[in-house]
């Protein structure tokens, strides 16, 4: 038997439906919460949420498939070099420093629904409301796509069916799941879902501690082992080379401005009731990244020393492997596999779900409704952004399948930073555009575009991969040139003078 | 603090967020990415303690200073202004 391989018996199987069911179950009391059938009800749950389904939300929603699948795979190619992921984890929330207070207050204040609605507001610029929702949109697709594959490949996991068949039957069962209760209650539906899957969440990185210390013999044996192993493996307890620490700084950076601008992050910002309720939740989220990605990164370890000769995409299901080897164990290891299995599906699920609402808000709002149908009524809109879901989630199911029958299958960290070389393009916009008055529409744009053609010109270069630095930040660098720069040549608007700046001083 | 005084500190920059602009603040996040990205360990330092690789520890103990500094950020100076904001939505009155 493929030793990747953990068939559940039907006590496990049987938890597991009943949790997704509890998932659309949830969906159907979210859709009855509904107050009204308007988009702001639709995607931001109205009035706002508090504290608790704030910081589960935000924390169901970062911490997804690539933290438990992709960070333990990454831990294990890379060893403790990946404690990276616990600084650029922090460094989101150091990122929200620069923008979120006033973010939220402007949000509320004029009824923000998408990322885009406050460049809208701040700049009015047309190009900028054509290239950042589509930029956003490839950067959620890519994201969601990464989970819809882990979806796929935690089924594979899980049965003794054929691998792909496995694989196809995860991807559609899952994302069948996630549309239906998606469709009854959007917001609610999914922050409440978050909810669930987030306590399971932390549960299961409690789990991975227990089952780390008593089955492996604790972090010590790891340690000694790799050390007294090959020199590909033993470089996996030893510090990183210059060109590591480069990478390391480069992630920190990336992950501080680009992934702090997660649209469907913002949209949490827009949708904390209070700027309290959001303080509080980021007070607590700031102290995560110690609690859930250096236990992936312990897994990953854990697994190098144990497990040893995984490569590439294979390395992703090292948390597979581990928990097969639990589970055969002991009645308790089999139930504590259980658990964390469905703290596995409720990571990726509620990162999915939070991506294809956020796509689908954007879609509809931030083109359908500003471009092509300026005078649809709140309740079609509605309409139309729960099939674009279906839509969207539809092709990029395709293209997951597709990828997976390929022979070179991409690793999910590889799916993971191409996204935020995109997204960080976007942080003049966001954090420069929220201090300084004089940053003009137009040269925001050109930046924009200035960095994202730096980026993709610069994609695969072998001389930017052996700097360390990724070329997001190379585009970022030529972006804050131009807008900048221009901002400085440009005249003060009459915008700049008088309308949305206002807000700003 | 009270909710009239936090207001009235952010009056004079209403998007609230000028308070974590001091460079003082940045600079201190400066030396803990120094001090936590292990650039000046020797690549084959095999020093442990407690099971795990010093360097590794340095890292954490920056991350965690990171988190508490960052907190403390939070609670001191979040501005909790929007209390008075929020203006009836357009959406209420669209069909």
């Amino acid at each position: 038997m493929n030793e990747s391989v953990m068939p559940f018996g039907w006590g496990g199987i049987a938890f597991l439906v009943c949790y997704l069911m509890g998932l659309l179950f949830i969906g159907w009391l979210g859709g009855r919460a509904r107050e009204s059938n308007s988009l702001r009800d639709f995607y931001l749950g109205g009035k706002g949420v508090g504290m608790i389904v704030l910081l589960l939300t935000l924390y169901a929603t970062q911490y997804s498939g690539n933290t438990m699948f992709g960070f333990s795979g990454k831990a294990y190619r890379v060893g403790f070099s990946w404690l990276t992921s616990v600084h650029f984890m922090t460094a989101i929330i150091v990122g929200y420093l620069l923008f979120a207070p006033g973010l939220h207050r402007l949000g509320k204040k004029h009824h923000f629904i998408t990322p885009n609605d406050f460049l809208n507001h701040r700049y009015g610029h047309k190009g900028i409301n054509i290239v950042a929702p589509v930029l956003m949109i490839l950067a959620l697709g890519n994201y969601l796509l990464a989970q819809l594959m882990a979806m796929g490949r935690a089924l594979q996991g899980l049965t003794t069916m054929p691998p792909q068949t496995a694989y196809v039957v995860g991807v559609v069962l899952l994302a069948v799941i996630m549309l239906v209760y998606e469709t009854m209650g959007g917001f609610r539906a999914v922050a409440w879902t978050d909810v669930l899957q987030g306590l399971i969440l932390m549960i299961g990185f409690s789990v991975l501690v227990f089952l780390i210390w008593t089955q492996f013999g604790g972090i010590a044996e790891t340690t000694q082992k790799l050390m007294e192993s090959t020199d590909s493996d033993r470089a996996k307890v030893l510090p990183p080379d210059p060109l590591g620490s480069r990478r390391w700084l480069s992630y920190v950076l990336i992950f501080g401005l680009g992934a702090s601008l997660y649209p469907q992050a913002v949209q949490r910002i827009y949708a904390a009731r209070s700027s309290k309720v959001l303080r509080n939740s980021l007070v607590a989220m700031v102290f995560l990244p110690l609690t859930t990605a250096w236990i992936a990164v312990l897994v990953g370890v854990t697994g190098a020393a144990h497990f040893p000769g995984l490569d590439g995409s294979q390395s992703d299901r090292i948390l597979t492997i581990i928990c097969r080897e639990v589970q055969q164990s002991s009645a308790l290891g089999y139930w504590l596999v259980v658990i964390l299995f469905s703290a596995i599906l409720g990571a990726l699920m509620s990162t999915a779900d939070s991506c294809m609402l956020t796509i689908s808000s954007m879609t509809t709002k931030d083109l359908y409704l500003r471009f092509i149908n300026p005078k649809a009524t709140e309740s079609q809109l509605t309409f139309m952004g729960k099939w674009l879901s279906w839509l969207v989630v539809g092709i990029l199911a395709g293209v997951a399948i597709y990828l997976n029958s390929l022979s070179t299958k991409p690793t999910l960290v590889k799916l993971l930073d191409l996204k935020f070389d995109m997204l960080v393009q976007l942080a003049p916009g966001f954090m420069l555009g929220m201090h300084w008055k004089r940053l003009h529409g137009r040269a925001v744009f050109w930046g924009l575009v200035a960095g994202l053609c730096v980026t993709f010109a610069l994609y695969g270069n072998t001389w930017v991969q052996s700097s360390g630095f990724h070329q997001g930040l190379y585009g970022l660098l030529a972006n804050l040139v131009v807008a900048v720069g221009l901002s400085l040549i440009l005249p003060c608007n009459r915008e700049q003078s008088t309308g949305a700046n206002t807000d700003l001083a | 603090m009270p909710a009239n005084s936090n207001s009235k500190q952010t009056e004079g920059n209403p998007a609230g967020n000028g308070r974590f602009l001091s460079w003082w603040i940045w600079a201190f996040y400066g030396v803990l990415i120094l001090v936590g990205v292990p650039w000046y360990w020797p690549t084959d330092f095999k020093g442990t303690l407690f099971g795990l690789p010093i360097w590794t520890l340095c890292s954490l103990a920056a991350s965690l200073v990171a988190s508490l500094f960052t907190s403390w950020l939070l609670m001191t100076k979040w501005p909790l202004d929007d209390q008075d904001t929020e203006t009836p939505s357009p959406e209420e009155s669209r069909p």
